[in-house]
């Protein structure tokens, strides 16, 4: 059945709570967060009711169906990356404990001049652990540039790899522009030189379900809460025969084989990474909502999206040709890009537009540097303002948010 | 508890009347010639960033300049900061930040000076920025750079 965003709307009962007055919620921010149907919210409250219990050692039946519930969503959530292997699936916190994870724990084996090599484009959550590694370790951090269109520069990335470099951590695609990687060369060229490549997903992936086979990368991340699913849950994976080698980076819990006073080995991938009681609860709402959103005809919805972007690109470009500054960061509508739009507005404060957009047309935006503070330094601004869909959009939110904006800037302005 | 519907809190737009004047002030006295104090302060959810200058003498704030990249909001406390404690003792400076504070938070009433910011006490995640150059010039008199 072709894809219908009102019907898919009708899956989330927050949109009928938030109406204010006769203005509906129009939820522009999902590249933060998306909202969650109420399928993946029942679903986590059956599982509390009848079958909570810890996971992984007990005996009891309650146990039993527990970790039965949590183990169908690590395979759950393989399919959904197309991957075959269950132990390559690592529950984390989310995307940024799964960038951390592999920091941290690929961090050990790094020693003083390794390169990892990251662009300017990435998100705090791909840079910071890589910095944290560097005052441990020693090592260098590198940084592929920018295009004038907002893309990952590949033009010099064969000097970008050297005989130092360790790992290629590189954004799938950008929070701020909205620009797709062609990760094809990203990948053959380091795999060339037997250099893993890690893929942060976390703005890819609500596209609907990937082929990482295919894809090539070694190491893949992304969050439940931008996937229709709850918070506090991630995924991280990674080849098996990376995980193999890694050493944990928490300890505790389930992800030991032996303990004594003084020593202990470790449980095999992907237990070994998975420390404490794992986010059991959350595991079954986000392999809810994977399944939950794998019912819909994603392709249809890839297209509405794409017919949104460009709704709201070129009804940016109107209200700039009126006189107003307004710059979009990110490729040209011609390009393929991801159904999110950050632009700014000569002498105008994002916080202050999302605050009138919000106070008068319940229209939620976010703005500021969206944890991609270097990024907005190449563009030499201090933040923007982002508007991101997600498959309850339709287009009369972005006419409303369109002409919620020219009103703001009539106020602001 | 559960509610059907959030409930209608009709909020109205912050940016009318004296708080946009005051916006639009800011930058008229960034610098101040000679003076005594300084600091800069910024706010790590937006990047918004105050610089305040003082020129202060036997404990009275002669005069106060503020040199603001941020937001409409942070802009128009910036400018009326300024102007409100020119010539004012520096205790006095505390004292005023101690009412302002409490107003937004709810705990007291507006004082007259600040009515205009009393829109902003519904909207939690923009106190910082009404409050910003009033922290910087509390840095500033401590000592801050």
């Amino acid at each position: 059945m072709a894809f219908d965003p009102v019907e898919f709307a009708s899956e989330f009962s927050i949109f009928a709570y938030y109406e204010q007055g006769d203005n509906p919620l129009r939820y522009l921010d999902n590249a933060a967060t998306a909202q969650i149907p109420d399928c993946v919210v029942t679903a986590m409250a059956d599982h509390d009711r009848h079958y909570r219990s810890n996971v992984k050692r007990g005996i009891h039946r309650l146990a039993e169906e527990a970790n039965e519930a949590f183990e169908q969503a690590r395979t759950t959530a393989a399919h959904y990356l197309g991957v075959s292997n269950d132990r390559e699936i690592v529950f984390t916190s989310g995307a940024t404990a799964g960038i951390n994870l592999v920091a941290h724990s690929l961090g050990h084996t790094l020693k003083p001049g390794d390169e990892i090599l990251l662009s300017v484009l990435e998100h705090h959550s791909n840079l910071v652990p890589w910095q944290m590694v560097r005052e441990r370790q020693g090592i260098t951090l590198r940084f592929l540039p920018m295009t004038s269109e907002g893309m990952v520069d590949q033009s010099r990335y064969d000097e970008y790899l050297t005989g130092k470099t360790r790992l290629v951590a590189i954004t799938h695609g950008s929070n701020v522009t909205g620009a797709i990687t062609d990760t094809v060369r990203i990948i053959r060229a380091a795999h060339d030189r037997d250099i893993p490549v890690l893929l942060d997903g976390a703005q890819v992936a609500p596209s609907g379900p990937l082929d990482l086979p295919k894809l090539g990368a070694d190491f893949y991340v992304f969050s439940s809460h931008k996937v229709y699913g709850p918070n506090g849950i991630g995924i991280l994976w990674g080849r098996e025969e990376y995980l193999n080698t890694m050493p944990p980076v928490f300890g505790g819990g389930e992800m030991i084989r032996d303990v004594a006073l003084n020593e202990t080995s470790y449980a095999d991938p992907p237990h070994r990474f998975e420390a404490g009681t794992p986010p059991i609860t959350q595991a079954v709402g986000l392999a809810h909502a994977l399944d939950w959103l794998q019912r819909f005809d994603l392709t249809g919805m890839r297209d509405h999206l794409t017919s949104l972007t460009r709704r709201i690109m070129v009804g940016l470009e109107t209200i700039g040709r009126d006189g107003h500054a307004i710059r979009i960061l990110g490729p040209p509508r011609s390009e393929k890009r991801l159904s999110l739009v950050a632009f700014s507005i000569h002498d105008i404060h994002p916080h202050d537009i999302c605050q009138v957009m919000s106070d008068l047309y319940n229209v939620a935006l976010r703005g500021g540097h969206h944890c991609a503070q270097p990024l907005h330094r190449q563009y030499g601004l201090d933040g923007s303002t982002r508007a991101s869909l997600a498959g309850y959009n339709t287009h009369n939110d972005i006419d409303v948010f369109l002409e919620g904006l020219a009103h703001c800037i009539d106020i602001l302005g | 508890m559960t509610h059907d519907k959030l409930p209608n809190d009709h909020r109205a737009s912050i940016y009318e009347g004296e708080i946009l004047s005051w916006s639009r002030r800011a930058g008229e006295q960034e610098s101040v010639d000679g003076y005594t104090h300084c600091s800069t302060l910024s706010n790590p959810l937006c990047g918004d960033r105050v610089t305040v200058h003082l020129r202060v003498d036997d404990g009275v704030i002669l005069s106060c300049g503020c040199e603001v990249r941020g937001c409409m909001l942070c802009k128009a406390a910036s400018a009326h900061m300024a102007t409100l404690i020119d010539g004012v003792n520096t205790d006095r400076l505390m004292e005023v930040t101690v009412s302002f504070k409490n107003a937004l938070t709810g705990t007291a009433d507006f004082p007259e000076t600040h009515i205009m910011f009393a829109k902003v006490r519904h909207h939690k995640s923009r106190h910082s920025c009404v409050l910003l150059p009033y922290e910087a010039a509390l840095k500033a008199l401590s000592g801050g750079t």
